[in-house]
C-alpha cells in the first residue's frame, strides 16, 4: 500500500511539474480512522498529501464532469468505469484527461466495522496484511480484511481499471463472473415481503440526498425531486415518498449504473441502496447483455435499438 | 421499469407496456380492454406502500 | 439523587404512563432518539444518537395547519402540539443545541407556537458524557462532557448507578415526583470522580475566528474548502443546531395544509427564486454561506457560536469533509480581503 501511495505521489509530482496537468484528484489521508478524503493537489509540493490505501471509497469520477483545463485523476477499476460511461455521455473530455489507474482488490466498509464492534468507537486501525486490528479503548478485535469489504467490492469484477494512461500497481487476478446472487435472493421472496422489507429499510431515509450526489452519473441540472411544478415527490421524509425517489432513482440510472456503490457508501443511514439498483444493472446485462462503463467501445444500451432488441416488458398478445 | 417496479414490490401485471401504431385503432382498443380487464381483477391499488396516511386533504401528514 | 441502572427500565415505563418519552433505541450499529412504549427499548449504550434529538421539538417536517374553504368561508385548524414529553438521556452538547435554538424560534421579531410549545412542555433528562467520542470538540464550544446548562436533570453514570443532579425548578419536581432516593457522599464522589475523568481530547482553536470571518468574505479560501464537497444535506441535516426550512402548501381542490420542512443551504434549491436566478451559485458560496451562519451570522445576531461540537457532520459526511480541519484552514489562512 505504502509503495503504491509512494508511487501515486511520484507520478503526480511529475505530471505537474511537466506541467502536464493542472490538477491532481486523489486520495488524501482522511481525519478518521478507516477514511480517507478526497483531494485536490495543484502545487507539486502538496502531492505528498495523496494517498493509497483500503479507505479510499469514494467515486472521484464525480470531480470530473465538465472540468475546464488539464486534469489527472487516481482512480480504480469503478471509477474507470463511470469516467468510461460519463466519456461517452460527453460529460468528460477524454483529451483533457490523465488517469493514474489503481488496481484495487476492495475498500472498507465503516458500517461493517461499526457492526463488528458494536457501535463502540473505533481509534486506530493496525495493518497486518490479510487483516486488520480495529482498536479501541480497552479493546482490540481482529477481522479480515475480506470480511470488512464493501458487497460492492465482492461481486466487482473490474478492480484493475479498464482505461488508463499510467498503470500504478499489479492488476488483480480475475474473478469469477457476478452472479447477482443477492439480487435473486430478493427476487425469490414474495411481492409483499418485498414492499415491506424495502419500506422498513427506506423508512430510515432523511433525504439528504447523499446518494443522488455522491453518484458520478447523477447529474441533471435539475433533479425531479426538487422540481416544484409538478411536484413529483413531497419534502416530507415520507416512507412511500422515499421509495418512489428511488425507484425513479434507480431508473434513471437503467444502463448507466456501473455498480460502484458510492450511493450505498454515502447513506449516512445505511440504507442498502445496492439492494435496487444491481436489480437493474442485472435486468439490462441479461436483457442486453451489456454492463456500462467497462470498454470504450461498447454504445450504451438506450442509445441503441435494434431490431432483434428484447422486448419481454411488452404486453403479450 | 415494468421488471424494477415489480420487483419493488407492485403487484406483478398491474404495469403494461405495448407498442401501438397510430393507424391500428382496433388493436388499441383491444389491448386497453385487455389491461382493464387484467386490472379489475387485481382489485384496487395500494400503491408502492399505503402512505403514512392521517390528514383529511391527502397531504400524508 | 440516585437511580440504580436496574432500575431505569422501570422508572422510563412510569414516566410513560404519563408523558411521551423519547429515549435512545438501538437501530443496528448506531442509536436514534425515538418515542418509546416501553422502558426497555431503551439504550444508553452508544456514545450519542445518529440524528440528534432536536427533530422531537422541531420535526423534519410538520404540519403547522390544514385549511379548507367553504361557501360559509374558511376555516383554519391549527396543529400545535401541547404533548407532555420526556426527552430522556440527552447528551449536554444537544441540550446546549436547544438552548441556542431557541434565539431562532423566540425573539423580538418572532415567536414561533410551534416549537415553543413542544419546548415549554418538555422535560430534558440529561446524560453526562463519561467517555466523550474522538470526534467531540463541546469543550471548545462553549459547553463540555457534564455541562448541565439547559437540561432539567442530568444523569452522571457511575458504574451501577446514575447519580441525579437536579438543574432546574422542573427537573426537581419530576425527581420529587418519582421519588428518587437521596445519594450518599460516597455516590457524590463518585460522581465528581466521573466528572473529573472525562477527557475531551479534541481541541479546536476558535480565538480570532469571528474577526477573521468578518473580513474574508471574498477570499480566497473559500474556493479551496469546498472543493470536495458533495452538496448533500448529510451535515445539515444530522447537526444539532442547523435550524432552516421551507414552508410548503399542500391542496387538493378547497382543502389543504401547511407544511414546514427541514431545510439545507447545501441545496441549490434553497436560494433558487422564482425568476429561475440562483444567489449562490455554486458550491463555494454554499459552503461559505454554512460556516458563516454558524461561526459569524449567529455570533451577530445572537453572540453564540452556533455549534456545539458534537461531531456529527464529521462523521456522517460522505466524503470526510471536516469541519475542525475547515476551521483550521480559514485560521490558517493569510487575510487577503479583496
Amino acid at each position: 500500500m505504502q509503495k503504491l501511495a509512494a508511487a501515486i505521489q511520484d507520478a503526480a509530482k511529475k505530471l505537474l511539474d511537466d506541467q502536464k496537468v493542472d490538477l491532481v484528484v486523489g486520495f488524501a489521508r482522511g481525519s478518521l480512522p478507516l477514511r480517507s478524503t478526497p483531494g485536490f493537489i495543484r502545487k507539486s509540493c502538496d502531492a505528498g498529501k495523496l494517498t493509497w490505501d483500503y479507505s479510499c471509497e469514494n467515486n472521484l469520477a464525480n470531480y470530473l464532469r465538465k472540468r475546464e483545463g488539464k486534469v489527472a485523476v487516481v482512480a480504480k477499476g469503478c471509477d474507470t468505469r463511470a469516467i468510461v460511461a460519463l466519456i461517452k455521455e460527453n460529460q468528460i473530455n477524454r483529451d483533457n484527461l490523465y488517469i493514474i489507474g489503481v488496481p484495487c482488490s476492495g475498500m472498507i466498509d465503516r458500517n461493517k466495522a461499526d457492526e463488528l464492534l458494536d457501535g463502540k468507537e473505533l481509534l486506530e486501525v493496525e495493518d497486518k496484511g490479510d487483516t486488520l486490528v480495529l482498536k479501541g479503548k480497552g479493546f482490540a478485535v481482529e477481522a479480515k480484511l475480506a470480511d470488512l469489504c464493501h458487497d460492492t467490492c465482492k461481486t466487482c469484477c473490474y478492480g484493475t481499471p479498464v482505461v488508463y494512461d499510467m498503470l500504478i500497481g499489479e492488476p488483480v487476478p480475475a474473478k469469477a463472473e457476478d452472479n447477482f446472487d443477492d439480487v435473486r435472493a430478493f427476487e425469490a421472496k414474495s411481492p409483499a415481503e418485498r414492499k415491506k422489507m424495502l419500506a422498513e429499510d427506506l423508512s430510515k431515509c432523511i433525504r439528504c440526498y447523499a446518494c443522488r450526489n455522491a453518484c458520478p452519473m447523477c447529474y441533471c441540472p435539475e433533479c425531479f425531486v426538487d422540481c416544484s411544478t409538478p411536484v413529483w415527490i413531497e419534502k416530507a421524509p415520507d416512507t412511500a415518498d422515499n421509495m418512489l425517489f428511488q425507484s425513479v432513482r434507480v431508473l434513471h440510472l437503467a444502463g448507466r449504473c456501473v455498480d460502484c456503490g458510492a450511493c450505498d457508501r454515502a447513506c449516512p443511514m445505511g440504507i442498502n441502496l445496492r439492494g435496487i439498483t444491481r436489480k437493474m444493472v442485472k435486468e439490462v446485462k441479461e436483457l442486453f447483455g451489456y454492463e456500462a462503463g467497462v470498454n470504450m467501445e461498447d454504445k450504451p444500451a438506450l442509445n441503441e435499438f435494434t431490431a432483434d432488441d428484447p422486448q419481454p416488458f411488452l404486453v403479450k398478445e | 421499469m415494468k421488471s424494477l417496479m415489480e420487483y419493488m414490490g407492485v403487484d406483478e401485471g398491474r404495469i403494461n407496456f405495448a407498442w401501438v401504431s397510430a393507424a391500428e385503432g382496433g388493436r388499441f382498443a383491444e389491448l386497453v380492454k385487455d389491461v382493464t380487464d387484467k386490472v379489475k381483477e387485481l382489485g384496487p391499488n395500494n400503491g408502492l406502500i399505503p402512505s403514512e396516511a392521517g390528514c383529511s386533504c391527502g397531504c400524508k401528514n | 439523587m440516585i437511580i440504580s441502572k436496574s432500575a431505569i427500565s422501570g422508572l422510563l415505563d412510569k414516566l410513560i404512563a404519563e408523558y411521551q418519552v423519547y429515549a435512545p433505541v438501538k437501530e443496528g450499529a448506531y442509536s436514534l432518539f425515538k418515542q418509546i412504549k416501553s422502558g426497555s427499548e431503551a439504550d444508553f449504550s452508544n456514545k450519542n444518537s445518529k440524528i440528534p434529538p432536536k427533530g422531537i421539538l422541531f420535526p423534519q417536517s410538520e404540519k403547522l395547519f390544514s385549511y379548507s374553504v367553504t361557501p360559509e368561508g374558511a376555516r383554519v385548524d391549527e396543529c400545535v402540539d401541547s404533548a407532555q414529553k420526556v426527552i430522556f438521556g440527552v447528551r449536554p452538547c444537544d441540550a446546549k443545541s436547544l438552548l441556542l435554538l431557541d434565539n431562532v424560534f423566540k425573539n423580538d421579531k418572532y415567536e414561533d407556537p410551534y416549537y415553543l410549545t413542544r419546548r415549554a412542555n418538555t422535560i430534558l433528562v440529561g446524560m453526562g458524557c463519561n467517555d466523550p467520542a474522538a470526534t467531540c470538540f463541546c469543550t471548545s464550544m462553549n459547553t463540555g462532557p457534564f455541562d448541565s446548562t439547559g437540561m432539567d436533570l442530568l444523569l452522571v453514570d457511575t458504574g451501577d448507578n446514575y447519580v441525579v443532579e437536579a438543574v432546574s425548578d422542573k427537573g426537581r419536581e419530576l425527581a420529587a415526583k418519582l421519588g428518587l432516593a437521596a445519594a450518599g457522599d460516597a455516590d457524590n464522589a463518585a460522581a465528581a470522580k466521573v466528572k473529573e475523568a472525562a477527557e475531551v481530547a479534541c481541541q479546536v482553536t476558535t480565538e480570532g475566528l469571528k474577526a477573521k470571518l468578518d473580513g474574508n468574505f471574498y477570499d480566497e479560501i473559500w474556493d479551496r474548502v469546498h472543493e470536495k464537497c458533495l452538496g448533500c444535506g448529510s451535515c445539515t441535516y444530522s447537526c444539532p443546531t442547523c435550524h432552516c426550512f421551507d414552508i410548503v402548501d399542500d391542496a387538493v381542490d378547497c382543502n389543504g395544509c401547511r407544511i414546514r420542512n427541514w431545510d439545507s443551504c447545501m441545496y441549490p434549491l434553497f436560494t433558487l427564486h422564482g425568476s429561475g436566478h440562483n444567489p449562490r451559485t455554486g458550491g463555494k458560496e454554499r459552503m461559505r454561506q454554512r460556516v458563516m451562519h454558524k461561526f459569524k451570522y449567529f455570533v451577530d445576531n445572537f453572540n453564540a457560536t452556533a455549534c456545539v461540537g458534537c461531531g456529527r457532520c464529521i462523521k456522517n459526511c460522505p466524503v470526510n469533509l471536516d469541519i475542525r480541519e475547515v476551521l483550521a484552514d480559514i485560521l490558517g489562512s493569510e487575510a487577503r480581503d479583496k
